[in-house]
């Protein structure tokens, strides 16, 4: 019980700081920032959906976002969308791999964004959603809405701090 | 009798320096002579009361992630809290 609360205490504090979220190096052709891998959707009959987001300056402003979906039979994906609110993460998708974990088939895929829409797409009053579709089947990832409560201030603090370093 | 328990339930995680309350440190193990980076990768391992401890926080792992074939950069992040729950995470650039 006291440990449960030390771990919380100690995210709580980390949660109001961006520093254990993401990390970045400097290159000779621009800063490279990558948010470290975080749940925030999950199917309950299928499995949950990790993302990270990787920008690099430079690049005429886009991010990539990279994902890992859980599901009970291997679905290869064509699309995606991201929904929050009117600010919608949609685009093809390109694999990674696909391969078995336990009992589900993991997948892992890659989709170019725009980092504009990143920033407004964490918006903590929303309720978003991730479809993967496989042939125009929709397989669906409702929020953790606990998570994305916690989360969404740090992503938009993160890509705000990415868009004053960059001087856009 | 306790301490002698509550340590032995203490697990380690590789980092330059620890806390033994609660440790968040990052630090670097390899940089090579390819250049420049454009992907990030990363994979971990996790334990738990020091007695269980599973994961994959291989380089190779984490370049999966992302597509990477030329590693330009390693880094690694250590975070504990009490010794009891330790997460170690390997980080890649390249492209």
């Amino acid at each position: 019980m006291l440990f449960a609360a030390f771990v919380l205490a100690c995210t709580s504090v980390a949660g109001q700081n961006i520093r254990g979220h993401y990390v970045s190096k400097a290159d000779a052709d621009g800063t490279i920032y990558h948010t470290l891998p975080v749940t925030l959707f999950e199917n309950r009959r299928e499995g949950d959906l990790t993302f990270d987001l990787t920008y690099k300056e430079g690049q005429q402003g886009r991010v990539t976002l990279n994902f890992t979906y859980r599901a009970s039979q291997p679905v290869q994906a064509d699309s995606v969308r991201f929904i929050s609110g009117e600010t919608v993460l949609a685009g093809p998708v390109s694999k990674f791999y696909i391969e078995p974990e336990k009992k589900l088939w993991k997948h892992r895929y890659s989709l170019q964004t725009d980092a504009a829409l990143v920033r407004v797409f964490f918006d903590e009053e929303t309720e978003p959603q991730a479809v993967v579709y496989s042939g125009g089947r929709p397989l669906v990832y409702d929020v953790k809405r606990s998570a994305w409560h916690s989360y969404a201030p740090v992503g938009r603090k993160i890509f705000e701090m990415i868009r004053l370093n960059e001087g856009r | 009798m306790c301490a002698a328990l509550f340590c032995a339930g203490c697990g380690v995680v590789k980092t330059p320096v620890s806390g033994a309350l609660y440790t968040d440190v990052k630090d670097g193990i390899a940089v090579t002579a390819n250049a420049g980076s454009n992907k990030v990768g990363t994979a971990e391992a996790t334990g738990y009361l020091g007695l269980v401890a599973v994961g994959d926080a291989s380089i190779e792992a984490a370049a999966k992630e992302a597509g990477i074939t030329r590693i330009h950069h390693v880094d690694y992040q250590s975070k504990s809290y009490l010794g009891l729950y330790n997460v170690y995470t390997i980080i890649v650039y390249g492209e």
